[in-house]
Formats: C-alpha cells, structure tokens, sequence
C-alpha cells in the first residue's frame, strides 16, 4: 500500500517588512514586540504590537520626509534644524517614556511621583519634573535643554529664535517653558519664563510654539497649528484665553523646582530651527501617531 | 491632595536616589516648609531597602506659594 504524503507548496515568496532603524531601536529598547497576536496594554485601546510597529514606522517616514538636506534629526552634529527632542511617550514606564527617538543617547529621566501608563507620563502639580541628559554646550548659542524647559537663545526672533513645539492632544500638554541663560545673553537672571499654565481638564488640540524674544520679560507665544493665537507681555500674565493654561515642570536658576507639572504628556517635541513647513509636516506625523495609537480626542 | 511626610533628614537621605528605572526621588516642602514624597515615590520605592517607608503617614499637603 502506497502513502500519499500532501506537501504544502508556497508559490511565490512572502512580503517581510523593512523598517526605519530608528523604529526597531526604538521599539526593540522599549519592549514592544513585533507580533500581530499581541495586544499590547500601553494604549488606551489595546492595539497589537504589529500594529505599533508600523505606526512608529510610519511616523518615522514622515519625519524624515520633512526633513530638509543638510538639516534635521538625521543630522545631529551639523543639522542647522534639530529635532532635538521627540518622546512618543508609548510603552507605559518611566524608561519607555524616556526614549528620545530623534536622540536615543540623550534619554529622559523622571523626579517625583509620576504615573506612567498607556496615556502617557502624567505628572502630580506637586513635585513632577523631568530631566534629559542632553547640554548643547557645543553649540555656540549655549543652549541648555531639559525635558521641560530650555534657555531662549538670544537670537532675533526673525533670526533663527529657538522654536519649542508641542502638541496638546485631549487633556495632554506637550510643551516646554524657557528660562533665560544669563551668563550669554546679558538679560536680567529670571526665573522661569513659563509659557502658559494649565490646570484642570481644558483641552485643546493643535501644536503652539514659544518663541521669547531676547528682551526681558517680553514673550510671544503663537500658536501655529492649534486654533488660538495669543501673546503675553510676561509670565505672570494670565492669558485672555483659558485654553492657553498650561504648563510642565522644571527647575529654575537655583535648581528649585517651579511649576511641578500637573497633566498627561502624550508625546514631548522639540525642534530648534524648523522651518514653518516641517513644523506643520511633523506636528502632522505626530497627530497621525497618535491617532493610530487611538490617544487623540 | 495628600502625600507622606519626611523629617528633614529622611527626605535628604533619599533626594536624586532611583526608586524605580529611570525614576528618582523628589522631597519637596509644603506650605509649612516640611517635606513630602508622593504616592507612586512611596508604592514604588524597593522594599526592604525602604521598609521605613510603612512608618509615613498619608497626610494632607498644601503646595507653596507660587511666584
């Protein structure tokens, strides 16, 4: 008696998937598996692993689409525009939430009791702050950046300011404060120069910039992607617009903590130089992230 | 809100200490000028390295004046 023995043929070979090399560094570091029969429980809707890995792909793609030869997050040491900062906040822990995909050497650390989960890093109003381990002594504005605030670089506001980015997505501030460098700009040695300050659950969504101009106590904070445009004359002045209201943490001139951070960070960005057309081109990756992630309102 | 209290010396004993990756200790004063640690701070701190911590007591704190 003779056996038949069925053989499956596969005719043709299967697709594999190529991603960006920051995509898998990124994911690989954080934990995040590749795997379609995953449902990962750091998003507010659990999505598969698979399906993260091609978000971040994606988003990667697009950063890099906007980039522009000679500058951007591909070129750190001679990039004229720098993404210096760019935390999707995904994975759920502080260590997750500390990756630094446009500079995975300069991680973010975490002071204080923050709550670290799938909608990101929520801090307490109390005594919440971060920290990341980048200073841009070589650069020769001296900016100093930290996970939270940065110093204003002096330049003319025409003339290449310093353009710190955020989205605010359902609830989630993503934005920095300046706090003036002193020693470099001869401006009066002020305490933190916050951009806005939010308290409660207004929500907003769109991507403002601050840029404070190299005159002391002057700044302007426009928003570009958002649906409000405001200015205020100092930091103690209350915006017209409650939407404006919010705020992250950081530590002033003497290292003393000063608005400990009260909210959800969702994704944390900062690109210095961008030009107007990257800003909107990466403000509009980071809203289809975190779309894909199911954490936009 | 309500943290845990910390004598002058707890709270310095453990400032800029890693209590979880990537997480470090923040003691701040209250209004009164005492200091407090918050709760994922204490639930998160090691034990039995910080089996002291079951001696803190969940207290009322009221933040600092703001500039």
């Amino acid at each position: 008696m003779s056996r038949h023995l069925w053989l499956p043929i596969f005719m043709g070979a299967g697709k594999v998937a190529v991603f960006e090399p920051e995509t898998s560094a990124y994911l690989i570091t954080i934990g995040i598996p590749n795997d379609a029969t995953v449902f990962y429980p750091a998003t507010p809707q659990e999505i598969t692993g698979a399906q993260i890995w091609t978000l971040v792909n994606n988003y990667v793609l697009a950063l890099k689409a906007a980039d522009i030869a000679g500058q951007g997050w591909t070129n750190q040491a001679t990039a004229t525009c720098l993404m210096l900062r760019d935390y999707p906040m995904i994975g759920g822990t502080a260590s997750a939430h500390g990756y630094n995909v446009a500079n995975p050497a300069a991680s973010a650390t975490y002071f204080g009791s923050w709550t670290h989960n799938e909608l990101g890093a929520i801090g307490n109003g109390a005594n919440t702050y971060a920290v990341d381990g980048i200073r841009q002594t070589n650069l020769s504005d001296k900016r100093e950046l930290y996970h939270g605030h940065i110093l204003v670089d002096g330049g003319s506001p025409a003339g290449g300011g310093m353009w710190v980015s955020g989205a605010r997505i359902a609830g989630v501030v993503e934005l920095s404060f300046v706090r003036l460098n002193t020693d470099v700009y001869g401006c009066p040695n002020t305490i933190i120069v916050s951009a806005n300050r939010f308290i409660g659950s207004n929500e907003f969504t769109g991507d403002f910039s601050q840029r404070r101009n190299n005159v002391a106590g002057v700044n302007t904070f426009t928003y570009l992607n958002g649906t409000q445009v405001n200015s205020a004359s100092s930091p103690t002045t209350t915006p017209t617009d409650i939407n404006l209201d919010l705020y992250i943490g950081g530590l002033n001139q003497n290292n003393a903590l000063v608005n400990p951070f009260l909210g959800t960070i969702r994704h944390h960005f900062i690109a210095n130089g961008a030009t107007l057309a990257q800003h909107n081109a990466w403000y509009a990756a980071r809203v289809a992230l975190q779309t894909g992630l199911n954490r936009m309102p | 809100m309500t943290g845990y209290r910390l004598t002058p010396e707890q709270a310095e004993s453990i400032r800029g200490k890693q209590f979880a990756p990537d997480s470090y200790f923040n003691p701040v004063p209250d209004i009164n000028g005492d200091m407090f640690i918050f709760q994922s701070e204490y639930e998160l701190a090691p034990r039995p390295e910080y089996d002291w911590f079951e001696t803190l007591h969940e207290t009322i704190f009221i933040a600092p004046e703001n500039e």
